[in-house]
């Protein structure tokens, strides 16, 4: 594992990548310290399995499957959210982003909320589809057939729109 | 509202929040030098302090088998918990070699959940049983210990009837709390983990038999 070079070339393609991990963090994690830790985890799971990985899938793929594994697994305190909530009820920590409208940044909280109200695994699920995966490489991370991730999907669709319906409406 | 239409403005809004928290390759290569704190690392720290303890006790144990020569009661008791350690201290460093092959992530998710399932629900299993039964006798021996040690008497010389009283009363107080101790302690340490892993590999199994 101590290859100078391997851990090189591991630090870059981390630090060019990185955006995925923290799409992962946040995805799990509203404390910015849970956050940090996460991220450390993953960080340091890819590491370990880096010297296994044969570029027989792409890396991104690689990266979700560890990262997505990293989260749904780790020890981490219990959510003190209340779940199944109204969402407007919801104390929205998530952070701000620069160059965004406030109804836009608003959807976007809303959606974050709601996607906490999901499970671990919905989670991820919804995570690779708004990161624009295909349905192959949904299933190849998670492990389960094409067909069941379009059911899973559906489901996790209709149990965000019924959440997220009524305050979008109020939004606007 | 559909999920749909939402998928560009979340990728713009992950990634700008994602160059928020971005980090250097100095910090990256400093993440590498630190320690994992996973549900496999907590269980290596568990089977680490089991194996200090038992070595202790086979150590301490096997020099009372070799140097006490005048009390025979002692000498058996020494040799019993020897006995009875040394199994207990080759399964644990199996055991431990296995963790420290285990990578948690080089399945999907479901192997990786299947993996991390079987591996907790085991090795927890090994840990409370075998304390279950080291509580009794770590107590049952300990008076006897006490006796010979503490207070310079010679097991030997005791009556059979305060003997097997003392080692009845030593299994029964140090079986219960035992128990009801490790039981406490162990869902404390995994118990919510576990039901989480296993929440979410059925979650993902009963997709499939529905199918």
């Amino acid at each position: 594992m101590e290859n100078p070079a391997l851990r090189k070339e591991f630090v870059k393609l981390i630090a060019q990548d990185q955006a995925l991990i923290h799409k992962v963090c946040s995805m799990y994690c509203r404390d910015p310290e849970e956050r940090k830790d996460l991220f450390q985890e993953i960080v340091l799971q890819l590491w370990r399995s880096y010297p296994t990985f044969k570029h027989e899938s792409k890396v991104s793929t690689w990266m979700y499957r560890v990262a997505l594994n990293t989260a749904v697994s780790s020890f981490r305190k219990e959510s003190r959210r209340p779940h199944h909530g109204s969402l407007s009820d919801l104390d929205l920590q998530i952070p701000s982003a620069p160059d965004t409208s406030a109804e836009y940044e608003l959807k976007i909280k809303y959606l974050y909320s709601a996607i906490d109200q999901l499970s671990q695994v919905e989670k991820a699920i919804v995570m690779l589809y708004l990161e624009d995966k295909s349905y192959d490489e949904i299933a190849e991370i998670i492990g389960i057939t094409k067909s069941n991730v379009g059911v899973k999907l559906n489901r996790i669709k209709a149990k965000l729109e019924k959440l997220l319906t009524p305050v979008y409406d109020e939004i606007r | 509202m559909k999920l749909d239409s939402l998928k560009d403005a979340w990728q713009v809004y992950a990634a700008q929040t994602a160059a928020v928290h971005q980090v250097t390759e100095d910090q990256i290569s400093g993440l590498l030098k630190t320690r994992t704190q996973n549900a496999v690392t907590k269980l290596k720290k568990n089977m680490y302090f089991e194996l200090a303890m038992l070595l202790f006790t086979v150590l301490l144990f096997g020099v009372g088998v070799v140097l006490v020569q005048d009390d025979m009661v002692f000498k058996i008791l020494c040799m019993v918990i020897v006995v009875i350690c040394l199994p207990f201290l080759g399964y644990f460093l199996g055991r431990l070699q296995y963790l420290r092959r285990l990578n948690v992530t080089s399945e999907n998710l479901r192997g990786t959940l299947q993996n991390l399932t079987e591996m907790l629900t085991g090795l927890t299993k090994l840990y409370f049983w075998s304390n279950v039964l080291f509580a009794p006798i770590g107590l049952a021996a300990g008076q006897l210990v006490y006796l010979k040690l503490g207070e310079g008497i010679n097991l030997s010389h005791l009556p059979w009837e305060q003997l097997s009283l003392r080692l009845i009363i030593g299994f029964v107080i140090g079986g219960v709390f035992g128990y009801i101790f490790l039981r406490w302690y162990i869902r404390q340490m995994y118990g919510n983990h576990l039901k989480n892993l296993r929440g979410a590999l059925h979650e993902l199994e009963s997709l499939e038999v529905a199918a």
